[in-house]
């Protein structure tokens, strides 16, 4: 049944629209993604415009077919929302006939189908104390803050090593010279606690 | 020379950085089968597969087994190559630029590279590492003559790292056959600001 469906929706789908499970479906159109409407019962009501919904609508809901059809609907109301809605095997049938109605109105919007749930993969940082934080960012040295700076820019070691004349090697020291005195597990938790320090936003 | 790389029937643009949505270890093997098996026959063409320790070769394992060939040989040659992750994003994102380099340094047309990233996993970068580090691989290809493919498991992968690193930090995906431009990618110098800064669980409370 499945994969009737599929292929049906597949010769269905204009070419910028892209099937993304097996177990259901992700579409997408053209057109800018906005915050859908919130509507009674409608688990998407209070989302973030842009962010990814997931853990909204499995706090928010029961993950059932329920939370499809709202997803689906936002849709075909030109909402353009994505939508993540966990959907139950044995819901499949009824959600993958909706789906398949949403791609072919081709009013946009994505609706990402998984059959369970995967959230929360990632630990949250530790909440830091700005006293602290202004502490560790103080012990830097200026080379360091150089350096800092241009990774909270998005620029690798490589990149930073060209803009500031030095080598590569020395970049890496530093590097991980800042993980250590900003007590980060990660290049990006760094730049974040720098970011948060007002250090990326001199020039 | 000009080698377009095929993904079936689809024509690939080089370079390409694609995020491809499989589903289960299965479907993935048989997808890179298919994508790889060009490369496998044609020693105009590199292969580089990606992924934490053990991965790349189990990759290749699973390769050999399904075109019934052994690739010691390219391997011997530099043709194939493995290339295991570690945790500092930066240096795995430095392995790979020296390996698609040396490639393309010893006349291959193309690089096919398999990627398979992992989210939160031993010798893997950490989540927002791994995000920045897809933003920078769209970078760092710019420039060389590669076609990389990361592999994001519905099956398996939480849907911080469908959207965030799947659906924002590619251009293009391809699921069922269908390449598609991802209406929310952003662009590598946006990235920063517009994603990685406002990562949820990066954000104070």
């Amino acid at each position: 049944m499945e994969s009737d469906l599929a292929s049906l929706a597949a010769e269905s789908l204009p070419s910028e629209v892209a099937l993304l499970d097996r177990h259901g479906v992700i579409a997408w159109e053209n057109g800018a993604w906005r915050r859908a409407a919130a509507a009674v019962g409608d688990p998407l009501a209070g989302a973030t415009p842009g962010r990814h919904l997931a853990g909204h609508l499995v706090n928010t809901s029961v993950p059932d077919a329920k939370n499809v059809e709202a997803a689906i609907s936002s849709v075909l109301q030109g909402h353009q929302t994505l939508a993540v809605a966990h959907m139950p095997r044995s819901d499949g049938t009824r959600a993958w006939l909706l789906c398949i109605a949403s791609v072919a109105s081709r009013r946009g919007g994505a609706v990402v189908m998984r059959t369970r749930a995967h959230t929360s993969p990632a630990a949250a940082i530790a909440p830091f104390d700005p006293v602290d934080l202004g502490e560790r960012v103080a012990s830097l040295s200026s080379r360091e803050r150089d350096v800092l700076r241009r990774m909270v820019r998005g620029l690798d070691n490589r990149q930073i090593a060209a803009d500031l004349g030095i080598s590569y090697t020395t970049v890496r020291s530093h590097t991980q010279a800042i993980l250590e005195k900003l007590a980060a597990r990660s290049r990006l938790e760094a730049v974040a606690r720098a970011y948060r320090a007002g250090l990326g936003a001199e020039r | 020379m000009h080698l377009p790389p095929s993904l079936g029937d689809l024509d690939v643009p080089v370079p390409s950085h694609i995020c491809l949505y499989h589903h289960g270890y299965a479907d993935l093997r048989r997808q890179y089968r298919d994508f790889l098996l060009p490369a496998a026959l044609d020693e105009r063409e590199g292969i580089a597969l990606i992924g934490p320790p053990g991965t790349p070769q189990q990759l290749l394992s699973d390769l050999e087994t399904d075109i019934g060939a052994a690739l010691r040989n390219a391997r011997a040659s530099g043709r194939v190559v493995l290339v295991e992750s570690e945790r500092d994003a930066d240096a795995f994102l430095n392995r790979m630029r020296e390996a698609f380099d040396a490639m393309l340094a010893r006349g291959v047309g193309v690089v096919r590279a398999a990627a398979r990233p992992m989210w939160d996993a031993p010798g893997f970068p950490a989540p927002e590492d791994h995000l920045w580090l897809e933003a920078q691989l769209t970078l760092a290809l710019a420039a060389r003559r590669v076609v990389c493919l990361c592999a994001y498991d519905l099956a398996e992968m939480p849907d911080e790292a469908i959207t965030f690193g799947g659906l924002e930090a590619h251009r293009d995906t391809l699921f069922l056959g269908q390449l598609a431009h991802s209406r929310r990618f952003i662009d590598a110098d946006r990235y920063m600001s517009e994603r990685l800064l406002r990562l949820p669980w990066l954000t104070p409370a």
